[in-house]
């Protein structure tokens, strides 16, 4: 089993902008993921310790580029004109922290804060929908930006409690089916809360359950394994400080295994790699084993490199040692 | 994003390259006029639903597109029903219901490429609402309704049975159909997971399902009530016993036949687990103001579960606090001669429907229970009687329990090399270490001796991470 030097990944990256990928139609239906996929561009750079490869120009042209995708409403879309989405709004929050560049923070609270429902749930818009993930978006971003006073943080707790199922594990509604991307979100926003008060031991026995014999996770019972699990559930089991819980040495390989060798890593071995993956797997590594592959730390609550993290007044008590 | 395959990547010529980049122009050009549109910088298209529908077919994925379309369609339903509401205009009338069935047709066509899209399944839930409350403004209007809603849930009912025909564990359709019965239920929920299970035995999405339908048609307190009137004592328990044998004969078959998946030992291990009875296992401090006492699980809801006694004299509870698996009771400060605390089950003893729940599994079926402490040079001594009406029901849950275990034996003989069964034979270990403690702490250590030894098994079968950990986990006691 081959082992890439991580930075391999870097010139992948880096082009991700330039190329149209004319080869691919779907570039052009993701208008809408511009905000998300500048984040995780950025931020695996960022986990490479390669930040400073971008640019001055570019990081300026990025930033002036991200403030145009802040609407009236004071959220953002994903893209400039696109309406706004707590989701987006929270990409452009952190991305604006990768970036150094200032956004208007006062309105994008308030936009986030006015999310939140009476029994404690977050909605995406104002167009109802609601998810647990729209609950990680309202705590993480108002956690980061120090407005957590516009919110109820208790209720915002108990509703997450109601997305517990009997396997111990959460979904991403009351009574949606155990997954481990809910996980992170339920874990993430549970954590944020400062109320872990659930059976943490039951929960950690699931994600233990959730590696397969390639040593890779997957997110329900008898579903593939998949790259971006390694980040979603190994995060949620160091808040938990329940690490050894799985085989830390099995995973790592397994994300190995998932590199491309054209850069890049993929959602499983021998896949074709994209930015989603490429993150979370470079993330997931840095919690792994950070010091042998020289990556920054990302941060299991925030998924932000801790070295940014540590310059944000809201984080500092929530960021893991 | 997912499942690309690497080596199904095509290399294509000059020219296919050119019209994919030519389609790709065609797509930014068709959204920035869109945007155009949106922001009101250019007119309205004549046909806004149209020109929407054009959009969303061309970018299935951007929700801005449907926060327009929804824009428009809530103006029309506006003006519809208010021409309705004026003059009952029939053609008013047919315009809506025309107007609703093609937009759930839009949207089915659109889930047929893009079946777990959040976007889509929003829309659609966002169309049954104003589907409803169109369906009300009819009715209020004209008694021979004939939208009929309750038709259009039926049909909704369909396409989540098609759409998981196609793919069974698709969550957005599990939701979305838990979701619809909170509009419209059928009823249909045990045959509807029965039937999916029975398709594919490893469809875990139907045993969660199902598992929330038992909790939900037989778990309340009201069917609780009930239950004791015929069943006593075993009427606590969140299943009525004849189901769930039935049920775990279901699922033993289904570890019989596939005992290599996963979700049928989670579904074994949850129908077992949710009947154990629970109660005082150890009584772990006493103070002059306060009692903590330990139960066989976390607890929920205790605060009228309690009677507290000293030198027969009731005392007065200030508070009653839950931490882990303890429950700490203060009361006002005296010396305790001869404490007496008494665990009532309230919905047993006086029908009330509130009771003491086991926290994980909503489970009623607490084991009151007397305790008896006196007091010694530096501590104290204490006895914990269960309420002899109550062993005959926990002997049964016992044996139950026992059939199970000699179920998972039986597995680990024909499996010898498969981990499952020797993980789930642990978990029943548990279940059966905590009744142990209930009703005769001091033969406890048979039990922890036995989970040892499948330890070790497991650990020969397989010396992984798991077969470790549980081995440390059991060698705590």
């Amino acid at each position: 089993m081959f082992q890439q030097q991580l930075v391999n990944h870097l010139p992948y990256l880096m082009a991700l902008d330039k190329s149209k990928d004319l080869e691919s139609i779907g570039y052009y239906l993701s208008e809408h993921l511009k905000v998300a996929g500048g984040y995780w561009t950025i931020n695996a750079i960022a986990c490479l310790n390669k930040l400073d490869e971008i640019s001055q120009e570019k990081k300026q042209q990025l930033s002036k580029w991200l403030k145009e995708c802040q609407n009236q409403d004071g959220g953002f879309g994903g893209n400039t004109n696109h309406d706004s989405h707590i989701t987006n709004t929270h990409y452009a929050i952190l991305l604006s922290f990768l970036l150094n560049c200032e956004l208007d923070y006062e309105a994008a609270a308030k936009y986030v804060a006015a999310r939140q429902r009476k029994d404690g749930s977050f909605e995406g818009d104002q167009w109802g929908e609601v998810d647990a993930r729209f609950s990680y978006c309202g705590l993480s971003s108002l956690t980061l930006l120090n407005k957590r006073d516009l919110i109820d943080v208790k209720k915002a707790a108990n509703y997450i409690k109601k997305c517990r199922n009997f396997d111990g594990s959460f979904g991403g509604i009351p009574d949606a089916e155990s997954h481990g991307a809910y996980v992170f979100c339920c874990v993430g926003t549970l954590y944020l809360c400062e109320d872990l008060s659930f059976n943490i031991d039951e929960l950690s026995m699931w994600i233990h359950e959730r590696q397969t014999s390639k040593g890779g996770l997957n997110g329900r019972p008898e579903k593939l394994a998949d790259v971006c699990y390694s980040w979603w559930m190994y995060s949620a089991l160091c808040l938990l400080k329940r690490e050894q819980w799985i085989n830390q040495q099995a995973l790592e390989n397994y994300i190995l295994e998932c590199q491309d060798s054209d850069g890049g890593i993929a959602d499983r071995p021998n896949n074709q790699a994209d930015v989603f993956h490429t993150f979370f797997g470079l993330a997931a590594l840095s919690l792994l084993n950070g010091d042998k592959y020289q990556l920054n730390p990302i941060d299991p609550a925030f998924a932000l490199p801790k070295s940014i993290l540590k310059n944000i007044p809201g984080a500092s008590r929530f960021i893991q040692p | 994003m997912h499942g690309q395959s690497k080596s199904r990547t095509e290399t294509l010529s000059e020219e296919e390259i050119k019209q994919r980049a030519e389609k790709g122009q065609q797509i930014l050009d068709s959204l920035d006029y869109f945007f155009k549109v949106r922001k009101n910088q250019v007119n309205q298209p004549e046909d806004q639903l149209a020109f929407s529908e054009l959009m969303a077919k061309l970018c299935p994925e951007i929700a801005t597109i449907y926060n327009y379309r929804r824009e428009v369609l809530q103006t029309k339903f506006d003006h519809l029903g208010g021409l309705l509401t004026e003059s009952k205009s029939i053609d008013a009338y047919k315009q809506l219901v025309k107007l609703i069935q093609s937009e759930f047709m839009l949207i089915a066509i659109l889930l047929k490429q893009h079946p777990k899209s959040y976007t889509l399944w929003t829309h659609r839930q966002w169309m049954v609402l104003r589907s409803q409350e169109i369906d009300q403004l009819i009715s209020s209007i004209n008694q021979d309704n004939q939208l009929k809603l309750i038709e259009a849930i039926k049909q909704e009912y369909e396409l989540c049975s098609k759409m998981l025909d196609r793919d069974e564990r698709n969550f957005h359709v599990w939701n979305y159909r838990n979701w619809l019965s909170s509009i419209c239920a059928f009823g249909r929920e045990d045959e509807f997971t029965k039937k999916k299970i029975e398709q594919n035995f490893s469809n875990f999405s139907a045993y969660h399902f199902r598992s929330k339908f038992f909790m939900k048609n037989y778990n309340q307190p009201e069917n609780i009530i009930e239950r004791i009137k015929t069943d006593k004592i075993l009427g606590l328990l969140p299943l009525p016993f004849d189901r769930l044998k039935e049920e775990t004969e279901l699922i033993q078959q289904a570890i019989y036949i596939q005992p290599k998946e996963h979700g049928v030992y989670l579904y074994h291990r949850w129908l077992i687990g949710v009947v154990q009875p629970f109660g005082v296992t150890k009584v772990e401090k006493i103070s002059n103001d306060s009692v903590t006492l330990q139960f066989n699980r976390a607890v929920t809801n205790v605060e009228n579960s309690f009677e507290l006694f000293n030198n027969e004299n009731a005392l007065k509870i200030i508070n009653v606090r839950v931490e882990g698996n303890n429950v700490i009771i203060t009361f006002e400060e005296q010396q305790l001669n001869n404490l007496k605390v008494r665990i009532l089950n309230q919905i047993y003893k006086n029908g009330a429907l509130d009771t003491m729940i086991s926290e994980d599994e909503f489970s009623k079926f607490l084991i009151p229970s007397e305790i008896d402490v006196t007091f010694e040079n530096e501590g104290f001594k204490y006895t914990n009687t269960i309420q002899q009406e109550f062993l005959g029901a926990i002997h049964d849950i016992n044996k139950y329990l026992d059939e199970n275990i000699e179920f998972i034996k039986q597995v680990i003989e024909e499996e010898k090399e498969n981990r499952f069964p020797y993980i789930q034979i642990l978990y029943l270990f548990q279940f059966k270490l905590r009744t142990q403690k209930l009703i005769d702490a001091s033969k406890s250590s048979e039990i922890v001796k036995e989970a040892l030894e499948h330890c070790d098994k497991l650990k020969k079968i397989q010396n992984d991470h798991q077969a470790q950990f549980l081995f440390e986990f059991w060698s705590q006691f």
